[in-house]
């Protein structure tokens, strides 16, 4: 999570978390990610025009792809597909209570996972308050 | 007398710059834990908007709108740095760790991917990056 290649997976964790609404929107965000085709950044009004955006706001870089391939698409990569079977669907449960890696012989990983109780925690960059509901974010 | 100012000054540049800030998220929520409003993306024909999470729609159109980013109150950013030294991470280089937030219900536009993460609920209250009490319960929300 240090090197510029994998700023493009930060962008789809970020991408997916924020515009997925419901199952199909995040089916039709997979569909643009393996698409990986460049599209400019637009958004639609309250009254259903396209509106278009600078560069600057743009999620995905562009990223030009090798020249036999522009010929014969004219378009420009978004550098997402070749992430995408790294791509968890994550379901976060609970804190890790001990160490746990793949072993180097069977790829075994044996861990404790703390999935109920009282713990204390170091909360993130939002104030919170008795009784809220708690959830993971990067 | 000013060799100590200056490495006063340059330690307590490290404890408050920017170099702490591991959560790649932050900027896609208001300082108050909601989500940044929401962007209607979805175009004509199963296109979409390559528009950045963290971007806002000002009122008076795209012309006035832009990426607002927001930064922690100074306390909470020397908090951080103190909690930061236990990862031993390199310099320049990040460790990104999930950390905890409080959610958001949004009826008009629901996030899928915020409501799966809802782990547990906090029994006590606390100011960003300070120690916080949870009550985990995934099985039984």
């Amino acid at each position: 999570m240090d090197g510029d290649l994998s700023k493009v997976a930060v962008k789809m964790i970020r991408f997916m978390n924020h515009y997925a609404r419901d199952i199909s929107e995040k089916h039709r965000i997979i569909k643009y990610f393996a698409d990986d085709q460049y599209t400019p950044p637009v958004y639609r009004t309250s009254t259903g025009a396209m509106q278009p955006l600078p560069d600057s706001v743009q999620a995905f870089d562009r990223q030009p792809a090798l020249a036999v391939q522009a010929a014969q698409q004219q378009r420009d990569k978004l550098g997402t597909s070749s992430w995408l079977t790294v791509m968890y669907d994550y379901y976060p449960v609970g804190y890790a209570n001990t160490l746990g890696y793949a072993h180097p012989n069977s790829g075994d990983t044996m861990t404790t996972v703390m999935i109920g109780g009282l713990r204390t925690v170091l909360n993130g960059d939002f104030e919170i308050f008795a009784g809220d509901l708690v959830q993971f974010y990067w | 007398m000013s060799v100590v100012f200056l490495i006063s000054v340059c330690r307590w540049k490290r404890l408050t710059g920017l170099r702490s800030r591991r959560s790649f998220e932050k900027n896609d929520f208001q300082p108050d834990g909601r989500r940044k409003p929401y962007t209607n993306i979805w175009l004509d024909g199963g296109a979409i908007g390559n528009v950045d999470p963290s971007f806002t729609v000002a009122p008076g159109g795209a012309g006035q709108a832009g990426q607002a980013g927001w930064d922690l109150p100074l306390d909470a950013r020397i908090r951080q740095a103190n909690y930061d030294l236990q990862y031993g991470q390199r310099a320049e280089k990040q460790k990104i760790v999930a950390r905890i937030k409080p959610y958001f219900r949004d009826d008009e536009n629901p996030r899928m991917y915020d409501w799966i993460r809802v782990f547990g609920v906090a029994i006590s209250s606390a100011r960003p990056s300070e120690m916080c009490d949870i009550k985990i319960s995934r099985q039984s929300m």
